[in-house]
């Protein structure tokens, strides 16, 4: 699963782009609150699942977006 | 002899008569002279001025005309970042579809397009020369409070767009 959203952010934000749990997707990444919803779109759509809109609202780093599909992933 | 000297005398006068004559011709002239120098010295007076002047509106005119610039530049700039928050292509080249994610997640979109809105006044408010706050000029990255999604340039004079 981590892999899965870690391939999505970087076919997202660039391949060549060094990302970690630490990454912010604003700040790091160059990203900004229309991409954050981007990706989540596509992690829905790939992993199947799918995660409440107001638990996203607030995403920014790669640790707390990876929690989030976690807790989702898991209960579907 | 008397006729002599008396033409003599005549003469003497005539010649003494003309001289005084001459010289008042002359007194007359400089006078006039001395009335248009002076006059020539008011206008000179005038120009340097009028020159001074001119000096100091090239220098407004110039300062206007680069405020103008850095105000245009500034626009460019905005311009070309909402451009691109809008039309945003991905590293893969997808280009951004706003209403397929207004679609699809409806709630995080609205909430993203308010905050843009009320971001858009404040961009209007501070075209129209209110001051920044010192939250706005402290924003040195997106997740600082005070960031402006929509003009950052102006807004966040601190802030360096990637």
């Amino acid at each position: 699963m981590n892999d899965t959203v870690i391939d999505i952010l970087k076919s997202h934000f660039g391949h060549d782009k060094d990302i970690t749990p630490e990454t912010n997707m604003l700040n790091d990444l160059g990203g900004d609150e229309f991409d954050v919803v981007d990706v989540l779109m596509q992690i829905e759509t790939q992993l199947n699942i799918t995660i409440p809109e107001e638990e996203t609202f607030d995403l920014q780093t790669v640790q707390q977006l990876l929690e989030t599909v976690e807790k989702h992933n898991v209960q579907s | 002899m008397f006729k002599v000297k008396l033409i003599l005398m005549l003469v003497a006068l005539g010649v003494a008569g003309g001289g005084f004559l001459y010289v008042k011709n002359l007194q007359a002239n400089l006078a006039i002279s001395e009335a248009n120098n002076a006059k020539l010295n008011d206008g000179i007076e005038e120009q340097k001025k009028l020159m001074v002047q001119m000096e100091k509106d090239f220098k407004d005119i110039q300062a206007t005309l680069k405020k103008q610039q850095e105000l245009y530049e500034k626009e460019r700039k905005e311009n070309e970042f909402r451009k691109k928050r809008f039309n945003k292509t991905n590293a893969d080249g997808k280009v951004r579809d706003l209403g397929d994610l207004a679609n699809n997640r409806t709630l995080s979109v609205e909430r993203i397009v308010n905050n843009d809105f009320n971001n858009q006044i404040r961009c209007n408010m501070i075209a129209q020369g209110s001051p920044l706050t010192e939250e706005e000029k402290a924003v040195v990255k997106k997740t600082d409070p005070g960031f402006n999604t929509m003009c950052p340039n102006s807004a966040n004079p601190n802030y360096k767009d990637e």
